[in-house]
């Protein structure tokens, strides 16, 4: 069970303040995908679109074709999970899951409780004298267990600690191999979390600046790190993303697939040719867009 | 596979929700009138029976009830995927159902009221001037009791709705409007002002003048309500 997201020339106005200018994606069924972007660049935006909190100024949202918005059958089949206030939230958490268990036709039961023993969630405490990493850990024991055929989790760890965060990555990649869906992972924690994502989508001030799958994006970028003139000499004509220098040594990184020859000509040149982090690639393509 | 309508769920779910707060109001205001017996019989005078003594304080429970569920069910029901139509739907069914039953349960108390007294005095004035008056008809008494109450929680959701969509300066034009509805409800109903600064004329004795403009209020409040919900914007 995963159905197919599609956003098609979606543009999401704030008076004249555009969120979203013209944005067209698609995520494919069983696929796990990283969203990142900075701070207000419109990821929560675009998925409170696909979980329809609100509908677009221009374009359409589909879920498996059909639109979204004020649709039982497709609403039903998305989860939109984000980090809640639960301040005025005096119930414990079984009445909680009580509520999801009700409208959500996958939600596992049993599953919802390992992963609460997993967490070390008390079950008897009201949910608002729980930690800020304790409700984040609830929140993504909803999200997994109501095993909706889209599911969003929109920096649901903040608060959670190392250690649960990974929990969190285990879960999740476990419970997809058995139950495959769409997810879609809003993410700041790029390094810790990339080895989750099929396929990265990066959006910057509204416009969708990237979109691949994670095994060609891991190949768009390398590093050349040798002497300052030779450096600067292989990599001419090349788009540069950063540059380092350190006395007589500079390290590049370029965007941009290297072909095998221009691979083979670095080795003899004694450039030493490395992979560039998603993180560095974010960090490089979002500050050049500025 | 042919989907699954939810708002008769919603509406369960809402009604025993605040079913369940109502039987906790309904408690406080047993207490309450219990004391009050307490003290008249002491100052040998009389206090309405509980159905007419309730009849302000439920109304206003009630408009707190509509106002809470605008910000406490909406975002909840619609992150579980359930639709603002079944929400509305759903709400509307339970504001029906909560309506009645908090109209049955001061009418049982005021029943066990009645079998008390004929054994013991107890020191309650059974003909008061207010229309929820049960020696003027139960009939009339319990629709009318029952109109004003889920009047009373459509201005709450109608308020709550107000705020939620357009923030707290706007929000405050739905007061306004709140209050206009309400006096437009005691209008129909003679001696049944809650807003006692708000001066009203009766609609005169026509019963069914009164049934009918209040039937009427009531459909445009919940035309209202739908227009304001249908594409609004949840709140993260």
């Amino acid at each position: 069970m995963a159905v197919e997201a599609k956003l098609s020339n979606v543009t999401l106005k704030f008076g004249k303040l555009e969120a979203l200018k013209d944005v067209s994606l698609t995520f494919e069924p069983g696929k796990i995908y990283g969203l990142i972007g900075r701070n207000g660049a419109g990821k929560t935006v675009l998925l409170s679109l696909l979980a329809a909190f609100r509908e677009p100024t221009q374009g359409q949202v589909e879920i498996d074709g059909e639109p979204v918005f004020e649709n039982a059958d497709k609403m039903q089949q998305v989860s939109f999970i984000y980090t809640k206030n639960y301040e005025e939230e005096y119930e414990n958490i079984p009445l909680m899951l009580k509520f999801s268990e009700r409208y959500r036709p996958n939600f596992d039961k049993d599953y919802a409780y390992r992963l609460l023993t997993r967490f070390k969630l008390p079950l008897d405490k009201p949910i608002n004298k729980l930690s800020k990493g304790m409700q984040a850990a609830l929140n993504v024991v909803i999200g997994l267990a109501s095993r909706t055929p889209l599911t969003i989790f929109d920096e649901v760890y903040l608060g959670m600690d190392a250690p649960t965060r990974v929990i969190f990555y285990e879960e999740l990649l476990a419970d997809q191999v058995e139950h495959p869906r769409t997810f879609i992972l809003s993410t700041h924690l790029v390094s810790e979390m990339d080895y989750l994502f099929d396929h990265v989508v990066i959006i910057h001030e509204g416009r969708l600046l990237l979109d691949n799958d994670y095994e060609s994006i891991s190949a768009q970028g390398v590093s050349i790190t040798g002497a300052a003139n030779q450096v600067d000499d292989f990599v001419s004509g090349m788009k540069l993303l950063n540059e380092q220098k350190l006395g007589g040594t500079k390290s590049v990184m370029t965007y941009g697939a290297l072909s095998e020859e221009d691979r083979l000509t670095a080795q003899d040149q004694g450039l030493e040719v490395g992979p560039v982090s998603l993180q560095d690639l974010f960090i490089h393509l979002t500050e050049e867009a500025h | 596979m042919k989907p699954v309508k939810l708002y008769p769920k919603v509406a369960v779910d809402l009604f025993t929700e605040q079913l369940k707060w109502s039987l906790w109001f309904f408690s406080f205001v047993t207490i309450a009138h219990i004391i009050g017996l307490v003290i008249v019989s002491i100052n040998d005078s009389r206090i309405q029976e509980f159905f007419v003594f309730s009849s302000y304080s439920v109304a206003i429970f009630l408009l707190v009830c509509g106002i809470i569920s605008a910000y406490g069910f909406m975002g909840q029901f619609v992150q579980q995927g359930i639709t603002r139509k079944d929400l509305y739907i759903g709400t509307v069914l339970s504001v029906f159902m909560l309506a009645l039953a908090v109209t049955l349960i001061p009418l049982a108390i005021t029943g066990i009221e009645y079998v008390i007294s004929s054994f013991v005095h107890l020191p309650i004035n059974t003909n008061t001037d207010t229309v929820f008056d049960l020696s003027s008809g139960w009939l009339l008494a319990i629709s009318t009791f029952f109109l004003n109450v889920t009047t009373y929680y459509l201005i709450g959701w109608l308020i709550g709705i107000g705020y939620y969509r357009f923030g707290w300066i706007i929000g405050f034009g739905f007061i306004a409007i709140a209050i206009a509805a309400l006096s437009l409800n005691s209008f129909f109903w003679v001696n049944n002002s809650v807003v006692p600064w708000i001066p009203y004329n009766s609609a005169g004795t026509s019963i069914a003048l009164s049934i009918g403009g209040s039937l009427v209020l009531i459909a445009l409040l919940l035309l209202f309500i739908r227009m304001l919900t249908r594409r609004i914007i949840i709140k993260l």
